[in-house]
């Protein structure tokens, strides 16, 4: 397999340890406030940049971690530096602000193909906005096979075609799937918190290299990204009511766990049981 | 005047705190039951540079300096007073060598020990004192043996924190019958007649050790001697001075911080008679003594830590951290536990853990007295 680099996208959100369950909408935009408010990576990303990195030594020479956003945000993608990323760049021009999903998948298309990306991995969807279009905006865009729901990848043995096994779960089971490369696998976010950034990584991080992209630099016009390139507009926020409904089962306790089972079957909490 | 962190100390403070909570966090409970130091840890810390923060990075270390280590030990004491006292304690272990050992004692000893594959500690206390050195009975005597010259060292250590962990511990001895005549040697583990005692089973800080190290016709050849023949008590002072007592003040500001979460997080959900405790002037008035105390500590802590780092003179600032943060993380534990009530002194809230650990941020490091005693040399005459 020939050298591939792994192109990692990462979105700097809205930190939720500081947000303490509040999160600002701007009421003419209807997006999420970023700016002035303590960013973290989405944790999706995380897992995504985990899998990217455990590849390394393996077919993969490089990982660059790319993002798109404010300025401000750019000690957040140096972060990935710091968890071992090679490389980080910001996409960040006033041009981009107001991009919906498919204007964003046109940047990022752009910044993966700067980069030279021959695999991207990236969150299935983001803290904040979660419309989960991006990843499979960006594998259209790009032409690309995409697997989502990802959880793990490895490098492919068989063959002559350079290729990755993604460890998906579709449908509540473990599926492996196998890709040519180039390709785009999407991440979901996993139960266990990802691995932190050491000290040492930190110190690493200063000699990495990290840049800003400006849309010109890339190509992008102001007819492709921001509001004139965004075909989708956010007509309504409304907070989603959470209701719940207490029953109580009576009889001896075989009677009652069945039941109890039953129930939860029902409605898919139970998973596949593995 | 800048009070803000730098790009990349938030980075450092964002990595201790993940740290702290993913790693550290689900084993406190295992802390707490068996008393015992989590040495599954030790790898993981040891791989994200903990040990060797301020060890140059010529000697393995990361060179990061004292308010990087400050910036871990508050993170970590936050989630684990325990956990930040036994790593501000290997941490300590090392400076001695780092201000004073030679070129080759450097080169042999600190690679490893930032590397975390060995650990260190320092063992001054005896039974007869801690705050006054001039009653230590550990004896050094000099001796030419058919193997090299050495010092035979015999004397007994109390209450020292890693007595059993570390691997290297930097020991205190009177080399001259003289109330001020110290020796500092490097003791290692394998040494013959050096072996840890008695583990000392204390109220809190669990999980930490703590215990006696024996010294019995311990034989420790001159290449181990940490400078000079009687100015080991400048060797021990300087260490604890500026690493202890700062290690001391970050392990308070851990608490003081998870104090303040816990009485505020607590107060905010929490209703009486309708209303949320934080709505009562009385719970207000307790919230802002302890903002106010976590804040005082904090710019204390961190002025100091910034002088050291900036190579100028700090012990009074040092000592004046350690005293405010020791005392502030203790009036910080009993607020809290009175914010929870009933619930404050309940294994189930880390109140009454807190109540525990807080009163040992006073002996360690010099006590609050001792503290006041070098804050007062300090003042105009």
């Amino acid at each position: 397999m020939d050298p591939v680099t792994v192109v990692v996208l990462v979105k700097p959100v809205p930190d939720p340890r500081k947000s303490r369950g509040s999160v600002v909408i701007n009421p003419e935009k209807k997006t999420v406030r970023r700016q002035g408010v303590p960013l973290a990576l989405n944790l999706a990303d995380r897992y995504a940049l985990e899998a990217a990195l455990a590849l390394k030594g393996r077919g993969v020479t490089k990982v660059v971690a790319v993002a798109m956003g404010p300025p401000e945000a750019a000690g957040t993608v140096r972060e990935t530096l710091a968890l071992g990323a090679d490389e980080a760049y910001l996409l960040s021009d006033r041009l981009l602000a107001g991009s919906d999903a498919l204007a964003t998948a046109r940047a990022l298309a752009a910044a993966c193909r700067r980069a030279g990306a021959g695999l991207i991995a990236m969150g299935a969807e983001s803290s904040d906005a979660g419309t989960g279009l991006v990843g499979p905006l960006l594998a259209a865009l790009l032409g690309l096979p995409h697997v989502p729901h990802c959880r793990g990848v490895s490098v492919s043995q068989e063959g002559e075609a350079p290729g990755v096994m993604a460890e998906a779960r579709v449908d509540g089971r473990a599926v492996k799937v196998k890709a040519g490369l180039p390709a785009l696998l999407t991440f979901d976010r996993l139960d266990r918190p990802p691995k932190p950034a050491g000290f040492a990584g930190v110190v690493a991080a200063r000699s990495k290299p990290f840049a800003i992209w400006s849309a010109a630099e890339l190509g992008l016009t102001e007819e492709e990204v921001g509001p004139a390139g965004s075909p989708t507009v956010v007509r309504e926020v409304r907070p989603a009511a959470v209701t719940r409904r207490a029953v109580i089962f009576e009889g001896d306790p075989d009677t009652v766990a069945a039941r109890v089972l039953a129930v939860l079957a029902e409605k898919g909490v139970l998973g596949d049981g593995r | 005047m800048d009070f803000q962190f730098t790009q990349e100390q938030e980075m450092l403070r964002r990595a201790a705190r993940e740290f702290a909570e993913n790693e550290v966090g689900p084993r406190v409970a295992q802390m707490e039951k068996t008393g015992q130091f989590p040495m599954d840890l030790v790898r993981p810390m040891a791989e994200a540079g903990f040990f060797g923060v301020t060890v140059p990075v010529e000697y393995g270390g990361l060179g990061l300096g004292y308010v990087a280590r400050l910036i871990l030990l508050e993170e970590v004491g936050r989630v684990s007073a325990a956990l930040a006292m036994a790593l501000q304690v290997f941490q300590l272990g090392i400076e001695p060598i780092v201000s004073f050992g030679t070129d080759e004692q450097k080169r042999r000893l600190l690679p490893p020990l930032a590397r975390g594959e060995r650990l260190a500690t320092v063992a001054v206390t005896e039974a007869g004192g801690g705050s006054d050195p001039s009653s230590t009975k550990t004896a050094a005597r000099f001796e030419r043996r058919p193997e090299g010259e050495g010092y035979v060292l015999d004397g007994r250590k109390v209450f020292i924190t890693n007595a059993h962990l570390a691997d290297v511990q930097v020991v205190l001895a009177k080399t001259k019958d003289e109330p001020k005549e110290f020796t500092a040697f490097i003791v290692e583990r394998g040494m013959a007649g050096f072996k840890p005692g008695r583990e000392e089973h204390k109220v809190g800080l669990l999980g930490c050790d703590t215990g006696e190290v024996i010294l019995e016709g311990c034989f420790v050849p001159v290449a181990n001697r940490l400078g000079n023949e009687g100015e080991g008590l400048k060797t021990a002072l300087k260490a604890i001075s500026e690493a202890g007592r700062s290690g001391m003040a970050g392990v308070s500001l851990g608490l003081l911080r998870a104090c303040v979460e816990t009485a505020g997080g607590y107060a905010a959900k929490r209703e009486v008679s309708g209303r949320p405790l934080n709505r009562y002037q009385g719970i207000q008035w307790k919230l802002a003594d302890l903002v106010t105390d976590r804040d005082a500590a904090t710019l204390l802590a961190y002025r100091a830590c910034w002088l050291k780092d900036q190579g100028k003179r700090c012990d009074a600032e040092m000592a004046t951290a350690k005293y405010f943060a020791s005392e502030a993380a203790i009036r910080a534990a009993k607020t809290a536990a009175e914010v929870l009530g009933g619930y404050g002194y309940m294994e189930e809230f880390a109140t009454q853990r807190y109540l525990r650990d807080a009163q040992l941020m006073i002996p360690s490091a010099g006590t609050s007295d001792v503290m006041r005693m070098v804050i007062a040399r300090s003042a105009p005459s």
